[in-house]
């Protein structure tokens, strides 16, 4: 498989600091979220992906190509940094202008491409004026013009929602959107979790140095065994199904709705609640209008993985 | 726009190299000339020429005015000019970037570290070239015509030359410095005590160094030269010339060598 962003037993150490260890991954085209705590790791992550720093062990390749062939591997690469420092003097279109030039674009063709990315990312109108002037959003905007500017296959964004107003944020999560759609790689860190999960079809969890889950949230999920699954039921007979629950022997918790017509049921073992409450329903004859999962976002599988150090352990 | 980004592709290497090496020559140009630190550079351009209009008052006529411009040449364009001009222009041509924290968006190029090297490299020549071969070519005639000495313009080329092997030797060494030290300042002050102090060496450790080979090939000796030269005979014009050359180019291979090893790491420096 060449399309792939494959981790070979990397580990990466700042002298005595670790970055990441023993990372082995395989991650296939599409958006993925990259969380964690400050220096759980996804900022070297990102940096190892995109060749600005080399593993101390193990073996990083984009797409089957290793970033020992700049020419190759930089063609496929875009990166949006967390650094906010820009070349002296440059206005934001003569910033992407001689960076595609120095890609090997003729002029009318850099320009081209210039001009398309601005506009992606709304700064046409800014682009002449002096990067050094810019506001916080617009020099994250082009941040991001400048690594979408040549179309890379992989996108690498580490914080890129950071000082952009909501309806920028909303702009610059369908540019994500349509890049993952087209077949690229589009690797997002974030610290805003709800739009993390919003956006993103795998999730890699990573904490002090490690990987502790990677998957779709619902996958991860499945795979905890002892992750508290947070269940909703909506019934007129919620108060009558919620004195039952017990008997189950799976609920740790059960929590009436505030409307009385549902409840929320804290499991363990999602698949052997299900299981058990549908007999039970059928045979108690319960009226159910819903039922499913309350929590398979992000944010609750990092609260139990990192917050609650269940990954760690 | 499939179009043009194919065309990239197929373009033969060395084509590919070549542009997007001009492509780097004309970015870091227009930040030489374009930065805060040109002011310093042009001040130091121009002391050679207010040490001139000076000196060439009260300066001897005849052939001891040649001398007399050897010992400002050697004095102040290669030992003031020359040596701080270089160190400011090439020791920024990489640490500049790392300090700005923007050197990322070379390394993020698919362009090879040697071909990013060389060309900032080149870079920093045409325009050190540029100036001081300028200054150069500008002291000469004039201090030759205030003190009424007949021009010489193969004396003035020869003058112009070892002003450009200066720029080329001396900006190797300080680009390979920006690459290895976070803080240049301390080998460039380091160099500048050798090169000043180099005269007191027994004369085989002398040809280490860039003054040396420079002053060797001076139409008429240098100060020092006259008082101290006698015990070490000067290298032949070809030795020095090649001499330098090769220094130049081993010192541009290891920045190459540096900068192809280069992490970006910003928080450490």
């Amino acid at each position: 498989m060449n399309d792939v962003i494959r981790f070979e037993g990397v580990s990466r150490f700042y002298g005595d600091v670790l970055g990441v260890n023993r990372v082995d991954l395989e991650l296939e085209p599409g958006i993925i979220g990259l969380v964690g705590p400050n220096g759980a790791g996804k900022s070297t992550l990102m940096n190892l992906i995109t060749g600005l720093v080399r593993p101390s062990r193990g073996k990083v390749t984009v797409r089957g190509v290793a970033p020992d062939d700049p020419e190759a591997f930089f063609r496929r690469i875009g990166y949006c940094t967390q650094y906010d420092g820009f070349p002296l003097g440059m206005t934001g279109r003569r910033l992407l202008v001689s960076l595609l030039r120095v890609h090997g674009f003729e002029p009318e063709s850099a320009n081209e491409l210039a001009n398309a990315a601005l506009d992606r990312v709304g700064m046409t109108e800014a682009a002449d004026r002096p990067v050094d002037a810019y506001s916080k959003g617009m020099r994250q905007r082009i941040k991001l013009a400048q690594a979408i500017c040549h179309e890379p296959q992989v996108l690498v964004l580490d914080e890129p929602l950071n000082g952009l107003d909501p309806q920028a944020r909303a702009e610059v999560t369908e540019i994500f959107r349509e890049r993952g759609a087209a077949g690229a790689h589009v690797l997002v860190s974030s610290h805003i979790l709800h739009e993390v999960d919003a956006i993103s079809d795998r999730v890699v969890f990573l904490d002090n140095g490690y990987v502790i889950a990677e998957g779709d949230a619902p996958g991860i999920k499945g795979e905890l065994k002892q992750y508290p699954m947070q269940v909703f039921v909506r019934s007129e007979q919620a108060p009558g199904i919620a004195s039952r629950l017990f008997d189950l022997g799976q609920v740790t918790e059960v929590r009436l709705h505030d409307d009385g017509a549902g409840l929320f049921a804290r499991t363990p073992d999602a698949d052997g609640f299900f299981l058990a409450f549908n007999k039970l329903a059928i045979t108690e004859g319960w009226r159910i209008d819903s039922m499913g999962t309350a929590d398979e976002t992000v944010e609750a599988i990092y609260n139990y993985l990192v917050v609650d150090g269940a990954g760690s352990s | 726009m499939e179009q043009t980004r194919t065309a990239v592709l197929d373009a033969p290497r060395w084509a590919l190299r070549a542009r997007q090496a001009m492509a780097v020559v004309g970015v870091e140009l227009r930040k030489i000339l374009g930065g805060k630190r040109i002011v310093t550079v042009a001040l130091l351009a121009g002391l050679p020429v207010m040490v001139v209009f000076l000196v060439a008052i009260e300066a001897p006529t005849g052939a001891e005015a040649q001398r007399y411009f050897g010992n400002i040449y050697s004095v102040v364009v290669l030992g003031a000019t020359v040596f701080f001009g270089c160190a400011l222009v090439f020791t920024h041509l990489f640490r500049g970037e790392i300090l700005r924290r923007s050197l990322h968006f070379y390394l993020l190029a698919p362009i090879r570290r040697e071909v990013l090297t060389v060309a900032k490299y080149v870079a920093g020549l045409l325009a050190a070239c540029a100036l001081f071969g300028g200054v150069t070519v500008l002291v000469h005639p004039m201090f030759m015509g205030i003190v009424g000495a007949g021009l010489s313009v193969a004396e003035m080329l020869q003058y112009l030359g070892i002003t450009l092997l200066g720029c080329t030797a001396y900006g190797a060494v300080f680009l390979l410095f920006g690459t290895l030290f976070r803080n240049p300042i301390l080998p460039v002050a380091g160099l500048l005590g050798w090169e000043a102090l180099n005269f007191l060496l027994p004369s085989g450790i002398r040809v280490a160094s860039v003054s040396y080979h420079l002053k060797s090939l001076l139409p008429v000796p240098g100060p020092i030269e006259q008082t101290f030269g006698g015990a070490a005979q000067p290298p032949a014009a070809a030795t020095a010339v090649l001499s330098l050359l090769i220094l130049s180019a081993v010192a541009v291979a290891l920045a190459c060598y540096r900068v192809r090893r280069m992490e970006i790491r910003y928080t450490d420096d």
